[in-house]
């Protein structure tokens, strides 16, 4: 080797190697996010209507745990109001509150879907105030995934041509704070009257929506796909726009974000948490391939010794060690080459108290039904319970 | 400037030398990526601890050779890769025109994926970041003659991957093999 000494050329291959490691924006982004917070600034809900793009909001995301709690008031409501609406004017009248129904045809759920103004209907100057949404809107429990409703949300647009309006979005949440279908409806303002237009997203696409970015004359949404529909992949995110200037904006344009992941996409492995609570461990996925991939919901985790199945880890939102504890869902993750997303794994206090059998592998099941295969692990075999996949290495949010 | 300001102006100032690090370690990208972040991650709620330190991204860094150490002992047991056809190899094309002396580069470079953690950790922090055998115990919390050891048996393993000139620095060290 042309004269140069071994430490020579190690400092030299060292420091050639070094300038092929990763850049570091994504990954200060995710360090940032996952410690002081998000590094996406979230404009408030209910602003004004004003230049565009003017919102973009992840529909996951905390402002889903304030809306949940209006959700159930609502729902109280609802119920009240669904026998009110059997005499709508009767309603109207005692309440001193204007309705607006939706037409069934179009409301995919079927739901009675009115709304109640927060006044009795005069046009109000500056920022539209939301109409209080009052009927039972969309029936999650009819829907594929059923569940119950977590949330009706709602954003003000305005078009170019003063046309002001709101999106609705109703978003559903079946067993174990599984997502299950989401809508989105959209209703312009005329003369201090709410008026269905369209509906953008019907609940039957059975699509999940996760993000939604509001302008002038488009809506654009990013959601994840549950149905086999052609031309999609169950479990794909897409991102879709529609121009709300158009008269018909029809299915909207959409483009495929991330595939789901699949088996050979991914590694995973089993660590214990150190100092935890409860026994736990974390079950982390990474992608090792060159494009993005998406995962959301619970892994299904089935523990096995010498072959034989011990246990399945029961699926729930949190636990002592970790999990889901920002939002009422399981995030969409859409995880870059290179990233990881984890899942707690915990045993409750109780079982670990007693004996139990001890594993030396997991049968691990992604939440789109890709099976990954046995992943060498030891732990205890009773009382566990295993939470969501989110795109960090900690296994919580 | 609060505790989540500096910690955030650190992060944004040094990931790039802990992802060299790290890769130097790891020799994967997406590890170094996780090692990098998972470590700092940690570190965010005991960040005045890392603030008491003389240098701070000394701290940091032996807290990110000390976790790929520990994380290599639990990982390497239990991490299954679902499919071995997809070949790692092929992200980087071998240029087949290179010279002999580039390709003995390749071979030290392969060389170095063939040591124990702790010896590549050891040569890392000595040959890298050039520090003296006694800060490189420190980082690997070791004595200062289990670091020459490393060293040596590192060394010795990585001179049959060319014909090198005869070097001080490595005798010194090679000296040390028993």
């Amino acid at each position: 080797m042309s004269g140069k000494t071994l430490t020579d050329e190690l400092r030299s291959v060292l420091l050639y190697h070094s300038l092929e490691a990763p850049q570091p924006s994504a990954t200060v982004d995710r360090i940032l996010n996952d410690t002081v917070g998000s590094v996406v600034a979230l404009a408030p809900a209910g602003t004004a209507a004003d230049d565009q793009p003017k919102r973009a909001r992840r529909v996951s995301a905390p402002q889903l745990v304030a809306a949940s709690v209006i959700a159930v008031l609502l729902l109280a409501v609802a119920g009240i109001n669904s026998a009110r609406n059997r005499n709508a004017s009767q309603t109207a009248s005692q309440a001193g509150r204007e309705q607006v129904s939706l037409p069934a045809s179009d409301n995919a759920a079927g739901g009675s879907g009115s709304f109640v103004l927060p006044s009795t209907g005069a046009p109000k100057a500056g920022p539209l105030n939301p109409p209080a949404y009052s009927g039972s809107g969309l029936d999650c429990a009819t829907l594929p995934g059923g569940g119950r409703l977590a949330t009706g949300q709602w954003d003000d647009y305005s078009l170019s041509r003063g046309e002001a309006g709101y999106l609705y979005e109703f978003l559903c949440v079946g067993q174990n704070g599984q997502r299950s279908a989401s809508e989105l409806l959209v209703f312009t303002m005329a003369g201090g009257r709410l008026q269905y237009k369209q509906t953008l997203l019907p609940a039957a696409e059975n699509q999940h929506l996760d993000f939604l970015t509001v302008g002038a004359e488009t809506v654009r949404i990013q959601a994840s796909v549950q149905s086999a529909a052609p031309g999609r992949v169950r479990g794909e995110v897409i991102s879709t726009a529609w121009d709300l200037s158009d008269a018909d904006p029809g299915d909207g344009q959409s483009f495929t974000v991330a595939g789901p992941c699949l088996r050979k996409d991914l590694t995973a492995s089993v660590v214990e948490v150190p100092d935890a609570a409860a026994p736990s461990w974390r079950l982390i996925l990474r992608n090792r391939a060159r494009t993005a991939c998406a995962l959301e919901g619970y892994p299904q985790v089935r523990v096995q010794r010498a072959g034989t199945s011990l246990t399945t880890a029961v699926q729930t939102l949190s636990g002592t060690a970790g999990g889901i504890s920002t939002r009422p869902v399981p995030p969409i993750i859409v995880l870059s080459p290179g990233a990881t997303a984890s899942a707690i794994i915990e045993q409750s206090s109780a079982s670990a108290a007693g004996s139990c059998q001890r594993s030396d592998r997991l049968a691990v099941t992604l939440p789109n039904g890709v099976s990954l295969g046995l992943v060498p692990a030891e732990l205890s075999a009773c009382g566990l319970t295993v939470h969501p996949l989110v795109g960090n290495v900690r296994g919580s949010d | 400037m609060d505790s989540d300001e500096r910690f955030t102006a650190f992060v944004r100032e040094h990931t790039q030398a802990l992802l060299r690090t790290a890769y130097l370690l790891t020799r994967n990208a997406g590890e170094a990526e996780e090692l990098v972040q998972d470590t700092l991650a940690w570190l965010y709620p005991r960040w005045q601890q890392v603030e008491l330190a003389e240098h701070q991204l000394a701290y940091v860094r032996k807290a990110v050779v000390n976790r790929y150490l520990a994380g290599r002992r639990r990982l390497s047991a239990t991490e299954v890769h679902f499919d071995t056809s997809w070949e790692r190899a092929s992200d980087r094309p071998v240029d087949r025109d290179r010279t002999a002396e580039v390709d003995d580069r390749i071979a030290l470079w392969a060389k170095l994926g063939e040591l124990s953690e702790r010896q590549r950790a050891a040569l890392v922090l000595r040959f890298f970041h050039d520090l003296p055998d006694d800060e490189v115990a420190g980082v690997l919390d070791c004595r200062v003659g289990t670091v020459r050891s490393l060293i040596s048996r590192a060394l010795s393993t990585l001179r049959v991957a060319g014909d090198f000139a005869d070097d001080a620095v490595s005798s010194q060290y090679l000296r040390n093999v028993t």
